[in-house]
C-alpha cells in the first residue's frame, strides 16, 4: 500500500491538467502529468497532513465514497467539498482507474467537470468522479446502506438516472423515506445490484418514481413520512417485491 | 405572456417577509430567521420549518407553528464552515392528524431560494453569483439554467477571477451587456413579465431593473405585436443602469490612467 500526502492543485496545476485532458481527444495525447501532483509550482500542501492510498482500487462509486468520507471526515480539513483543487488533485492521482483506455487504447476523459468540479453550479458540481459520490455518501453517513443503490456503478461509467435525480434534489436525497423506498423497490439485497428493469423508462421504473416524487413534493411534506407510508402513497405501478 | 400555473393551492411567501441572517463564529455558521407570516391567513396550528441547503447538504429546523412561533436553540449549520452558496427555504405545512390512512401533510406556503445576509460582511448577496468556468477561448459568459443566472469567468484565462469582475475594464465593458442579456433572456426568451413572485429570480431581476432611477414604466403586457416596445424598454433600462453605475466616468478614469 503506497500512501502519498494529499495536496491541492493550484490554478496553474488545474490549467496544466486541463491541457492534458484536452490532449487526450486530440491527435497527440500527452502522458499523465503526475509530476504536477507534488510540484510546488502546480500544487499546494494542505493545512493538515492527510495520507491517501495511491494504489487503492474502487470497484464501485460506493467504495470510493466510503473511503473518501472516512479519510476526510477524520481530518481537520475545513470544508473539503468546497476545494476544487483538492478534488482535481485526487482525480489526477487515480487517473488510470477513472479513465481507463478502451479496446483501441484511447482514453475518453469526457466533460471537464468530471475532473475539476464546478463547485457553485447546482447542475454540475456532482458530475465530478469523486466529489459527487462523496457528498451523497456524507448525507447518510450514519446509515450508508441507504445510498448504496445509487452508488452501484463503477467510477468510469456514466452517472445513473437515480444518482442524477437524487443529487439534484437535496431535500429528497436527505429523506430517509425516499432513499428507503428506492432501496426497497429497486435494490436486490442478494446480488447487491439493481433489479432488472429498474433503469428502464417504463412503468414502475426509477425514472417514473422520480417524476412521481417530484410531483408529490410540490404539494406534500414528504419528510414527515416513513418508508412504509411513502410506499403506500405511490401509485400501483410501484410495488415492493415481497 | 407566459403564465405559470399553480394548482397546488400553495401560497408564495413574499421575500420581504423572510429575513435570514448568518453569522460565523468559532468555525461554525449559525443563522437566525425573522418571519412575518401575518398577512397570509394561515391556520394557527400550521407548522413552520426553515430548511438550509447547499449541494447535497440539507437541514431542517422546526420554527414552531404559525400561532406559536418558536426558534430552535440550535441553529448551527452542520457540515458548513463557510456560508458561500447556502440558501434557505421557508415551508409552512399543515398540522395533519396522525394515522396510516391519512394523506401526508400539505405544504400551505413556501418561500424558496432565499439567500441570507451575512452579518459579518453586512452586505446582501448579489443578484448575480460569480464562479469560475472552464474555457480556454472565452473569458466570461452567463449561464442560464432553471435557477438564477450565473456569471462564469474562465479559470484558464483569468487567475484572480474575484478581482477580475471588479476591475474598471470589466465593469464598464462587460457589465451592461450582461445586464442586457439577462433582461433579454427573461423578457423575450422566457416571456416572463411578472414582478410579484419574489421566489422567482426573474421577478427579482425585473424589480431591480424597474427600481433604477429613470427607467420608464414597462409596457403593460407582452404580446407578439409589442416585442419591439419591450426591446426599447430593455435598451432604456440598460442605459439607466449605466447612468446609475457611472459607467462613463469609470471608463474615463481607466482610459486616463492608461494614457
Amino acid at each position: 500500500m503506497k500512501r502519498v500526502e494529499l495536496h491541492r492543485l493550484n490554478d496553474q496545476g488545474m490549467a496544466r491538467m486541463g491541457e492534458f485532458l484536452d490532449s487526450l481527444t486530440g491527435d497527440s495525447p500527452q502522458q499523465c502529468p503526475r509530476s504536477i501532483l507534488t510540484d510546488g509550482r502546480t500544487s499546494e500542501s494542505l493545512p493538515v497532513k492527510v495520507l491517501v492510498e495511491e494504489d487503492r482500487v474502487f470497484p464501485r462509486r460506493y467504495e470510493a465514497a466510503e473511503y473518501l468520507y472516512n479519510l476526510l471526515s477524520s481530518s481537520a480539513l475545513r470544508e473539503p467539498e468546497r476545494d476544487r483543487g483538492l478534488w482535481a488533485w485526487l482525480a489526477l492521482l487515480w487517473f488510470d482507474q477513472l479513465c481507463p483506455p478502451d479496446k483501441t487504447g484511447q482514453r475518453k476523459p469526457g466533460d471537464r467537470a468530471r475532473w475539476i468540479p464546478e463547485i457553485a453550479n447546482p447542475r454540475r458540481y456532482y458530475r465530478h468522479f469523486l466529489l459527487g459520490p462523496y457528498l451523497v455518501y456524507r448525507v447518510h453517513a450514519r446509515c450508508p446502506d441507504l445510498v448504496e443503490p445509487i452508488l452501484l456503478s463503477p467510477l468510469d461509467t456514466a452517472l445513473s438516472e437515480a444518482y442524477k435525480w437524487t443529487v439534484e434534489s437535496p431535500s429528497l436525497l436527505a429523506s430517509e423515506a425516499v432513499m428507503g423506498a428506492i432501496k426497497r423497490l429497486y435494490f436486490d439485497e442478494k446480488t447487491r445490484r439493481l433489479r432488472r428493469g429498474s433503469q428502464s423508462k417504463g412503468p414502475g421504473s426509477i425514472r417514473r418514481l422520480t417524476a412521481v416524487l417530484n410531483q408529490l413534493e410540490r404539494t406534500f411534506d414528504l419528510h414527515s413520512l416513513s418508508v412504509e407510508r411513502l410506499l403506500q402513497l405511490l401509485p400501483r405501478e410501484f410495488r415492493a417485491p415481497a | 405572456m407566459m403564465r405559470r400555473l399553480n394548482f397546488t393551492g400553495r401560497r408564495p411567501i413574499r421575500r420581504e417577509d423572510v429575513k435570514i441572517h448568518i453569522t460565523e463564529a468559532d468555525g461554525a455558521v449559525r443563522f437566525d430567521a425573522e418571519l412575518d407570516l401575518g398577512r397570509y391567513n394561515l391556520p394557527a396550528h400550521a407548522r413552520v420549518f426553515v430548511e438550509a441547503y447547499r449541494q447535497t447538504m440539507w437541514q431542517r429546523f422546526d420554527f414552531g407553528t404559525v400561532g406559536a412561533p418558536c426558534k430552535p436553540d440550535d441553529r448551527v449549520l452542520r457540515d458548513v464552515r463557510s456560508p458561500d452558496g447556502v440558501k434557505f427555504r421557508v415551508k409552512v405545512v399543515e398540522n395533519a392528524p396522525a394515522g396510516a390512512s391519512v394523506r401526508p401533510a400539505k405544504i400551505l406556503a413556501l418561500a424558496d431560494q432565499i439567500r441570507p445576509r451575512n452579518l459579518k460582511s453586512r452586505t446582501a448577496q448579489s443578484l448575480l453569483p460569480v464562479d469560475t468556468g472552464d474555457s480556454k477561448d472565452q473569458i466570461w459568459w452567463v449561464e442560464f439554467g432553471d435557477d438564477e443566472p450565473l456569471l462564469r469567468i474562465s479559470s484558464t484565462l483569468v487567475s484572480d477571477w474575484r478581482g477580475f469582475v471588479t476591475t474598471p475594464e470589466f465593469v464598464t465593458l462587460a457589465l451592461p451587456e450582461i445586464f442586457r442579456s439577462i433582461l433579454t433572456r427573461i423578457l423575450l426568451i422566457e416571456e416572463h413579465v411578472d414582478r410579484d413572485d419574489a421566489q422567482d429570480w426573474r421577478s427579482r431581476w425585473l424589480r431591480f431593473a424597474c427600481a433604477l432611477p429613470g427607467v420608464p414604466e414597462p409596457p403593460a403586457d407582452l404580446t407578439d405585436d409589442n416585442r419591439g416596445e419591450w426591446m426599447d424598454w430593455i435598451h432604456e433600462t440598460v442605459r439607466a443602469f449605466c447612468r446609475r453605475t457611472r459607467i462613463g466616468a469609470r471608463l474615463g478614469h481607466w482610459r486616463k490612467e492608461e494614457e
